[in-house]
């Protein structure tokens, strides 16, 4: 079903309203305690960020993208192989499954100033962050995904002469390739977060030292400039996810 | 009625299946008991009893999928222990693998089995998806995905067919054609032996050329009945015929008896308690 | 005599458990002592017991406690509140779904945890910008979810009482509302859970006081068993929430079939 224009032009006018009151209420300077700069700064510094004019620029955003990528990429790999381990134990299961319930239950994103303390300012220590939150979302995925195989499946690849090898690579793989491609969204949105988070607590290098920077100095275009770089990157990813995700499911019914 | 030269003898001898009771043994569960029967190569036998009767616990047990519990199922002599290669199963729900195409799923056992997968295409056609070779199974009707897996299971050539309830969940009309459709596709494949579980005594009479009436659990058989109606069939015009009407009403005496017992009814004056 | 073995079972597996916990803790002691491992990072158990005592004594911790849980319980009821709201308008109106969905989804996507920083230049470090924090992580979420789950709602269901003669007001009142209180209750300790995250996230990155906060002065004065120490208080705060919330969401649904 095809939306009607007039949504699209009531979204676009939503959109174009939110910026023009931002715009004069920001000028208009209504109290000093409220400091939300106005668009025309945010995007005078955002322009001014990408041509290298006041920071580093874009190679903040590359550290910060380093540092999401290989933390998502540890926290996956870490969180399958504990996740077949465990599931394909039932014993262990039983075992552990209470505590990693509770351990899942911490606020993960309290445990940052820990790695920062053993870690310091290294990229390392925010990667190391990162797969700290992301292994929980894919351990918990795949965990659930071999648990939720349907024994019908498994029957009938049985009946039709599959060797256990062939068992996990017909049954077992895109079961939990499917859990996994739907948890990719969700890991990579704590990803960005956790890497900018740490980097804010401490760091002299990325997008959340430059948020950083800008609010100790009350610079709120600065402040709210970085963060929609932030947020345009999230989304663009997130947009070449959700594609990557149709890909990978077609078979899935709408 | 020509059977298969080469085929191999199923046989039950003193076959029970028991489910443990995780307390007391008195409490088992005794889905079927002491099963004895022969089964000529290239057969095709119908299950039919109440609902809960242990058809589906007969199927289990020549399948190996649980093989059985007490006493011996044999093929060609030997005693199932397991899963076997020579035998197929077409399952009530569908058990295709919903992240293959139909095509990738017809290929499955062939694979498995290290064949070339050059058949897969010939049987899909046979059933008649040529042209749905890549659609997923949720692009499939239900009736088109019983198709695809009467083709992945024949396309290995299984000499025993197990079919529990393969068609119970399709309307009237696209059951039919099924029905029709697998007899012949069965009849062009050179006649495996099919046992075929079915609630339909119309869908036994009409495709069989034997009837087996179990009781109500735990599962006996309590009548073996002979359908000697010419092959090729056509089931439209078959269920016309005086035979079959016969046949039905012989076999309905025995069948109606054990549907009451199961269901614990007691209705007074009513034919066949 | 099935009771009696079942019973036996548990208790082996609650003794196994206990075991494994008092290895874990033992291998940590003796890791630290040792110095295996990097005691910025690990601590021991000795001195992160000892720092729960004095952070209890000198009552830091029960105020950072009760700081914590006032702004997650006003955060999370006017998230709850506000996505549900969202959620119900966006979930019966076709129209409106189709004008606010894009920015809603867009508005998914972005990390809004990070967004602390800008209301903290707002508002200051007082309990405004975390409570906010809190509502803006939860109210996108809610009202997705509750959006779903009123275009979820069974068509026939709809057309049955709409046969008796329901409007629509009724049908909010007695279909939706009801199907919409089923996805609060059972995703209750999900969005607790968000709720938590985002109350000690934003203690963390600028607060003066709850659990948050004295994570943050752990980290500045390099105490990493304070910082362990409240964040097994975190977790026991969590954990506890979580079962009480397990407990109520059994008794809501007590009429749906068992699963």
């Amino acid at each position: 079903m095809r939306k009607p224009w007039t949504s699209r032009l009531a979204t676009l006018a939503l959109v174009a309203a939110f910026f023009l009151v931002w715009q004069v209420v920001g000028s208009a300077g209504v109290t000093n305690e409220l400091t939300i700069g106005t668009p025309g700064d945010v995007f005078a510094w955002i322009g001014g960020w990408a041509t290298g004019r006041y920071t580093a620029g874009w190679s903040d955003l590359a550290i910060t993208l380093q540092e999401a990528v290989l933390g998502y990429l540890l926290g996956t790999v870490l969180g399958v192989c504990l996740a077949v381990l465990i599931a394909g134990f039932e014993p262990l299961a039983r075992l552990v499954m209470p505590f990693v319930a509770a351990a899942n239950a911490v606020p993960k994103i309290a445990m940052a100033p820990l790695f920062v303390l053993a870690f310091g300012t290294t990229v390392a220590c925010k990667a190391y962050f990162v797969s700290s939150l992301v292994v929980f979302i894919s351990f918990f995925a795949v965990f659930n995904g071999l648990r939720s195989i349907d024994r019908k499946y498994l029957n009938h690849v049985r009946i039709l002469g599959a060797s256990r090898m062939w068992t996990v690579r017909e049954v077992y793989v895109p079961a939990i390739t499917g859990w996994l491609v739907t948890s990719l969204r969700l890991s990579w949105s704590w990803s960005l977060a956790a890497a900018v988070f740490v980097e804010y607590l401490s760091s002299n290098k990325g997008m959340g030292h430059v948020v950083q920077v800008g609010q100790e100095s009350l610079a709120a275009a600065t402040v709210i400039g970085a963060l929609m770089i932030i947020a345009v990157v999230a989304v663009c990813v997130d947009a070449g996810l959700v594609l990557m995700e149709r890909r990978a499911e077609e078979w899935r019914p709408a | 009625m020509t059977l298969r030269a080469d085929g191999r003898l199923l046989e039950f001898d003193g076959v029970s299946q028991r489910y443990p009771s995780p307390t007391d043994r008195a409490a088992d569960f005794v889905a079927v008991r002491d099963i004895t029967l022969q089964i000529p190569a290239g057969e095709f036998v119908s299950v039919v009893g109440p609902t809960g009767c242990g058809k589906s616990t007969l199927l289990s047990a020549i399948s190996g999928l649980r093989p059985a519990s007490e006493g011996q199922v044999r093929i060609g002599g030997d005693v199932v222990t397991g899963i076997r290669s020579d035998v197929g199963f077409i399952f009530q729900q569908d058990a295709l693998l919903p992240w293959r195409t139909a095509l990738q799923n017809v290929e499955l056992g062939l694979r498995f089995r290290g064949l070339p997968r050059a058949a897969a295409r010939d049987w899909l056609a046979r059933v008649g998806l040529a042209e749905f070779e890549d659609r997923y199974p949720h692009q499939l009707s239900g009736g088109m995905r019983k198709r695809v897996a009467v083709a992945s299971t024949l396309v290995y050539e299984p000499d025993i067919l197990l079919m529990d309830e393969p068609f119970s969940a399709l309307d009237i009309q696209t059951r039919t054609l099924m029905e029709n459709d697998l007899l012949h596709v069965w009849e062009e494949a050179g006649k495996n032996t099919v046992i075929f579980v079915t609630h339909d005594l119309e869908e036994a009479i009409g495709m069989s050329d034997r009837i087996l009436v179990m009781t109500a659990s735990p599962g006996r058989i309590l009548g073996d009945y002979r359908v000697d109606l010419p092959r090729p069939r056509d089931l439209l015009e078959v269920k016309m015929t005086d035979e079959f009407a016969e046949i039905y009403r012989a076999i309905w005496k025995d069948l109606s008896g054990e549907v009451i017992a199961a269901n614990k009814l007691r209705i007074p004056g009513a034919v066949g308690t | 005599m099935s009771t009696r073995r079942s019973r036996a079972g548990s208790t082996r597996l609650f003794l196994a458990r206990a075991l494994f916990v008092v290895v874990l803790v033992g291998l940590w002691q003796l890791a630290a002592d040792r110095r295996w491992v990097n005691a910025n990072f690990f601590s021991s158990p000795t001195d992160v017991w000892d720092s729960l005592g004095s952070l209890s004594g000198s009552g830091e911790l029960w105020r950072g406690l009760q700081s914590t849980v006032l702004v997650l319980v006003v955060g999370w009821v006017i998230g709850e509140l506000a996505g549900l709201a969202l959620g119900i308008a966006i979930g019966l109106s076709k129209r409106l779904d189709d004008i606010l969905g894009p920015i809603i989804v867009f508005a998914n996507a972005v990390p809004r945890i990070l967004l602390l920083p800008i209301f903290v230049v707002w508002y200051g470090f007082g309990p405004e910008p975390k409570v906010l924090l809190v509502v803006t992580v939860m109210v996108v979420f809610v009202a997705l979810n509750v959006a779903a789950g009123v275009r979820d709602v069974d068509g026939l269901l709809v057309q049955n009482m709409r046969v008796h003669g329901a409007n629509r007001l009724d049908l909010i009142r007695h279909v939706f509302l009801p199907a919409v209180a089923l996805w609060v209750t059972s995703s209750a300790r999900v969005t607790v859970g968000y709720a938590l995250q985002a109350t000690i996230g934003s203690e963390l990155l600028g607060a003066e006081s709850g659990l948050g906060s004295l994570i943050s002065h752990g980290q500045v004065s390099f105490k990493s068993d304070q910082i362990i120490a409240v964040l097994l208080v975190a977790a026991v705060l969590a954990v506890a929430i979580d079962l009480l919330l397990a407990a109520l969401e059994r008794r809501a649904v007590r009429w749906m079939p068992a699963t």
